[in-house]
């Protein structure tokens, strides 16, 4: 009955402001306060009946990928807390409560974008009949850790949403009075194991510089609070500089500099979620499109005889080898046309090569050895650069593409951007056996048929290892949950920083104690990666750095 | 019900016949030991709670006697002051009747971080004190003796609540003079006295505080009893003569125009603002450090292993720590009949005659004359890991500690421990369950649970740094934070509690009369010209509006003017006004804090039983889970998760034992 009318009257605003949306956050403020409200209601009525210790509920709804990682069938995604209703608004797409205990069919959706993510199972489980004691659903959704992401970061998109902490779904269960004796002796040392170990692997995992990194603007932060705190403490009646506030704060804004560089140099890490930008490139009526309905075994992209039928962009996500990847495929490019829509398609098409993470060159091997065969020469490499460099300078890549030995020899170098020379075609090739020792001397030079589909194992295999240093070696345990936990502290640490240095020289001079609160809270959310950071912590540096003597 | 109505002398005599013929029969429900700070608020706070309460003390006239510094509050302190008084404690009233001097700190710093402080008249504090302990204060004796050891009996649990694994229960006390007093409770409040010895120069003399007597008996018991002691160390500065010092080379400092009373039952403070004395402040000189450094040798009390406070250092160890630079010396006036002057910062251990060389060599202070030397006092203290929140011991049950003992330093952490202590000894004489303040509820509880969890091992003081919501633990709401509380247990007076309850009512009023009066941004601009705030278009409540400290007061009597039907109630009072401005400033942030406080509250709610073993094989916890528990024997689960260094794993099995319990409890 409750649920119902809460649900109504979220539902109506929802209405009324996606028709009509002029201040969001007023929006979410009021939506946040109808739900936080009514289901504050709802936790009384159940808390009533049950034992003292079911006061299991918190403000926050919690999110976490509960079958293993990497490529299965299918990924389940668990979420507990108030927020789950919202979901299934917002991701799920349900236009009233679903019915607990069904399984939906559903198209997941980013509350944000509205994209389509993924068409997956849905199922909503009513508090108190669920896992944890409260609201609970279930999102089954494909298991390719890209669509995984996906649904992580439109999760995390959703207002009061958050990845759960290492074994907070058992506390909450535990706090509902869900468990037993032997389940809880089980899950301790489990819990035991995810938390510490996985911190410590995670930052070993993510290289020792990164560790330092970490450390550093620990110390940073620390000695901010510190000095801010001896301000707010001490400052009245003691010897304490009166420089003191702005050099916290020039301090505070380079750590806020360097922590958000971080976050945005994360391309790793980005690149798991959002899939590796891999760009089809090649002169017109090479195979592109082809290559592309091969990978995705679909007819995405229109494949005909003529020249020119790909005029936009065509992507299309896909996961291979447990690797997500967005595969563009783009208008075959050349110098002699003057159709302004061909034009404007080969533009985008070097735009998005220009942003690629990976690019697949697509050459025609009939041409590449009809050529080859025309020009005698005992040098083959120079040759074949000598080829290349022709054949993208009439593709107009030459700025794009560095075609020097890097491009030979790229996958031992730490290169920006990878470059995959596919030759297509090969069905039409009288002898083979030219292009393949070619293909044999060079790790990223593939021979393919896309009408017969040979050679694509080995191309799916170069695929991959370019993929697994794109996306960074990935550890058996949940790289992707820790790094998205990781970001997520980092974020909220380098958010609550900003709204110190956000704050006007007036409004701290007159009011420290709220912009020292800011700087507390981003230590809170530092400290979850790095290890707390305690008051004594901070009475340490404020007695070491100044003299306090009244 | 007729002692009670028999005069003092009377009920003196029945008891002492009493006494004689059933001797087994408590003739007190509490019994505190010391007349310091914590002393002086646990007898009357046991007084108030309608126990028989006995004070004991080594000399009538040294009840109340401020040893140290003469002043009361700061930052930090301040808040402690009121929220003692929020729960009816004596020393913010008295602070209010005897301040020769009162100032906010940290003014320009935010409302949650004010610093009331007072320098008070020392005479007078200890005058007030001693009338409302000896002639204003129902329920309580006072007898002037030195006791020497506790009684304690094999305990017999006569009631299955009570923490069942407590051997001994303590009921009374011994007098040097061998008479023995029983009862139900006792709180030690014995400060830097327990095997306390003063150090100046080399010379090293017994005594808990210059011209009084250590306590060495009430130590060894405490030994015998098998607590876990330490030693620390303080310090206080040489007096000056203030007729010998040429307060023209000093820098004047004045109290407020307006002094803020500690107590909300005041309104304001008994001095005219006009009459208040100025402090003087001066700074060291090069020749200071070159003393010090060069007579480490002859200075006993720097030289020890011994730790003392790292916040109030002597001069010695400044000059240490943070060499070639100058050190402020605050002159403090000991009060109004007074001519003794001190001098803050000084403190010092050095032999006489280089103190009076080493204060020579200070502007202002040249030709000054030392009216009595600095001295160090080394003394015990108990690990306060000891006691559990309600400042009863683990071991022994029926005794209570307060102040010094446990480690702390300061007159109002003292206080604050003395009130907590006396509630609760009382609760325990009435079997009532204790007053606890947790972590979320004030800085009392900070201060409680810092200690009964970390303990110290430096004389422990509080900061506003160390208060994790500091944003709601402010010195202008500890009335509605603790009031009800306290009148609930019973230490808090109707009169109190009908005042408490008003002003939150007319708060509450005043909050939602601002939040629901909305105008549109144009409006607003028009009207508050002067207000900077964000253009995004829609409707702003004035509550929203009065959120900036800078402009808040201005915009307040605009509103008035403009709309007095709605907010001329609210700007007439100007306590409420001040308040509900107050309140606007930070409920944005509080409103985030509030998640935090209910993740902590629910886990304080979670106690763990004393019974508890945590050897068993049911808890299954790893050696090292199992040694730092025990070391803390925590309360709650909240206070097991800020044991350092705890493992997830361990509170989870903790968890399921808390569940467990309590499932097998309900059953029994």
């Amino acid at each position: 009955m409750l649920s119902e009318s809460v649900w109504n009257s979220g539902e109506l605003l929802f209405v009324i402001i996606s028709k009509n949306i002029i201040n969001m956050t007023m929006f979410l403020k009021s939506y946040t306060h109808v739900f936080n409200h009514t289901f504050k209601k709802r936790l009384s009525n159940m808390i009533l009946p049950s034992t003292s210790f079911s006061q299991g509920v918190t403000n926050d709804t919690i999110f976490a990928l509960s079958s293993g990682f990497g490529k299965c069938g299918v990924a389940v995604v668990r979420v507990t807390g108030p927020r789950v209703l919202t979901i299934s608004v917002d991701v799920a797409g349900f236009k009233q409560v679903p019915e607990p205990r069904k399984v939906f069919l559903r198209t997941f959706k980013d509350p944000e974008t509205r994209e389509d993510l993924d068409k997956g199972i849905f199922v909503y489980f009513k508090e108190p009949h669920s896992f944890t004691g409260e609201d609970c659903c279930e999102l089954q959704v494909h298991g390719g850790s890209a669509v995984v992401a996906a649904v992580l970061t439109a999760l995390s998109r959703v207002p009061g949403c958050r990845p759960a902490e290492p074994g907070e779904f058992t506390r909450r269960a535990f706090y509902a009075g869900k468990l037993d004796l032997t389940e809880v002796e089980g899950l301790g040392d489990l819990i035991n194991a995810e938390t510490e170990a996985q911190r410590k692997q995670a930052l070993l995992q993510m290289g020792g510089s990164l560790n330092d990194q970490y450390s550093s603007w620990r110390a940073s932060l620390l000695i901010n609070l510190a000095h801010l705190e001896a301000f707010i403490d001490f400052s009245e009646e003691e010897n304490i500089e009166d420089n003191l506030l702005s050099d916290v704060t020039t301090s505070l804004k380079n750590l806020s500099m360097s922590l958000e560089k971080h976050l945005s140099d994360g391309v790793k890490g980005e690149r798991v979620r959002s899939g590796v930008k891999t760009v089809i490139v090649g002169a017109p009526n090479v195979g592109k499109s082809s290559l592309l309905n091969v990978l995705t075994n679909d007819e995405t992209a229109i494949v005909s005889p003529s020249p020119g039928t790909t005029r936009d962009v065509v992507k299309t996500v896909l996961d291979i080898k447990g690797y997500p990847v967005t595969l563009c495929d783009t208008a075959g490019l050349r110098t002699d046309t003057n159709d302004t829509i061909e034009i404007e398609g080969m533009s985008r098409a070097r735009t998005h090569a220009e942003s690629a993470d990976l690019i697949l060159v697509i050459i025609n091997s009939v041409d590449f050895v009809a050529w080859l065969e025309s020009v005698q020469n005992i040098n083959q490499n120079k040759l074949v650069v000598n080829y290349l460099q022709n054949y993208l300078s009439t593709l107009g890549l030459s700025d794009i593409i560095d075609c020097s030995e890097s491009l030979f020899d790229s996958l031992e170098k730490n290169v920006s951007r990878r470059c995959l020379i596919v030759f297509n075609k090969t069905d039409l090739l009288k002898c083979k056996n030219l292009i393949r020792n070619i293909c044999e001397k060079h790790r990223n030079f593939i021979s393919i048929s896309c009408k017969t589909e040979s050679g694509f194992s080995d191309l799916v295999k170069c695929l991959e290892v370019n993929l697994k240093y794109l996306c960074g070696s990935s550890s058996k345990e949940n790289p992707l949950l820790s790094r998205e936990r990781h970001r997520h502290h980092l974020m909220a640490c380098s958010n609550s920083i900003s709204r110190f240095l956000a704050m006007s020289r007036e409004e701290l001079d007159s009011q420290i104690d709220i912009g020292a609160e800011h700087i507390r809270n981003a230590a809170t959310e530092l400290g979850k990666i790095t290890g707390n950071i305690s008051a004594e912590d901070v009475l340490d540096v404020v007695f070491k750095q100044f003299c306090i003597g009244k | 019900m007729l002692l009670g109505c028999c005069s003092r002398s009377l009920r003196r005599y029945f008891r002492q016949i009493s006494c004689r013929t059933y001797s087994s029969q408590p003739e007190y429900d509490v019994i505190v030991v010391g007349g310091g700070h914590a002393g002086c608020e646990a007898c009357c706070a046991a007084s108030r709670m309608n126990s028989k309460t006995l004070l004991i003390t080594h000399k009538k006239e040294s009840i109340g006697e401020m040893s140290c510094n003469p002043s009361f509050g700061g930052i930090g302190k301040g808040h402690l002051i009121r929220e003692i008084d929020a729960l009816d404690g004596v020393c913010s009233r008295i602070c209010d009747q005897s301040g020769v001097q009162y100032k906010v700190l940290n003014k320009r710093k935010g409302p949650a971080v004010w610093g009331l402080r007072a320098q008070i008249d020392r005479v007078l504090y200890k005058q007030h004190m001693q009338s409302e302990i000896l002639d204003r204060t129902p329920n309580l004796d006072t007898i002037a003796a030195s006791v020497e050891d506790l009684i304690t009996v094999e305990h017999s649990p006569n009631d299955s609540n009570s923490s069942s694994n407590t051997l001994r229960r303590c009921v009374g006390v011994v007098l040097r003079d061998g008479r023995e007093i029983r009862s139900k409770c006792v709180i030690l409040t014995t400060g830097t006295f327990l095997r306390a010895q003063i150090n100046i120069g080399l010379d090293v003399r017994p005594a808990g505080r210059i011209g009084d007597e250590p306590a060495i008996g009430l130590a060894n018991t405490l030994e015998r009893l098998n607590f876990k002691m330490g030693r620390l160390k303080t310090g206080t500065p040489p007096r000056l003569d203030g007729t010998t010092i040429d307060f023209k080379k000093c820098q004047p400092m004045h109290g407020d125009e307006v002094p803020v009373p500690f107590s909300y039952l005041n309104d304001s403070v008994w001095i005219k603002p006009e009459d208040q004395l100025p402090c003087y402040m001066t700074h060291t000189s090069p020749a200071v450090q070159e003393l010090v450094l060069q007579n480490l040798h002859v200075n006993r009390h720097v030289s020890e292993e011994i730790t003392g406070p790292r916040y109030c250092p002597s001069i010695e160890s400044k000059v240490i720590r943070f060499k070639n630079r100058s050190h402020q010396v605050w002159l403090e006036p000991e009060g109004l009949s007074s001519d003794v002057i001190y001098p803050n910062g000084l403190s010092c251990t050095l032999p006489e005659e280089l103190q009076e060389k080493l204060v020579h060599s200070i502007p202002g202070l040249e030709n000054s004359k030392l009216v009595r030397p600095g001295y160090g006092v080394e003394y015990d203290y108990v690990d306060p890991r000891e006691l559990i929140p309600s400042l009863e011991t683990k071991k022994i049950e029926g005794l209570f500690f307060a102040g010094q003992i446990n480690g702390t330093t300061g007159y109002e952490e003292a206080a604050a421990q003395g009130l907590i202590a006396g509630v609760n000894a009382a609760a325990k004489a009435q079997n009532k369950s204790p007053l606890r303040v947790d972590r979320t509820e004030g800085y009392i509880g900070v201060l409680i649970d810092d200690l009964t969890t970390h303990g110290t091992n430096e004389p422990y003081r509080m900061f506003t740094s160390r208060a994790e919501f500091r944003l709601s633990l402010r010195p202008d709401n500890a009335d509605t934070r603790l009031t009800k509380k306290g009148h609930e247990i019973g230490c808090v007076s109707e009169h109190r509690l009908s005042l408490t309850i008003d002003m939150e009512s007319r708060l509450g009023q005043a909050v939602e009369t601002c939040k629901s009066f909305k105008m549109s941004v144009a409006k607003w601009s028009r009207l508050l010209p002067s207000v900077t705030f964000s253009k995004t278009p829609g409707n702003r409540s004035a509550f929203e509006m009065l959120g900036s400290p800078n402009t808040h007061e201005v915009a307040m009597k605009m509103l008035t003017a403009e709309f007095p039907e709605i907010f001329a109630w609210i700007q007439e009072d100007s306590i409420l006004c001040r308040r509900l401005l107050i309140e606007t400033l930070y409920a944005r942030n509080i409103e985030q804090q509030m998640q935090d406080v209910a993740k902590v509250r629910r886990d304080e709610a979670l106690s763990i039983p004393p019974s508890i073993d945590y050897a068993s094989k049911q808890l299954s916890l790893s050696i090292e889970d199992r040694e730092k528990l025990l070391a803390v024997q925590p309360q709650t689960i909240a206070a097991a998760t800020r044991v350092p260094g705890i493992t997830p794993s361990a509170i989870l099995h903790l968890l399921h034992y808390v569940k467990y319990h309590a499932a097998t409890a309900k059953i029994n």
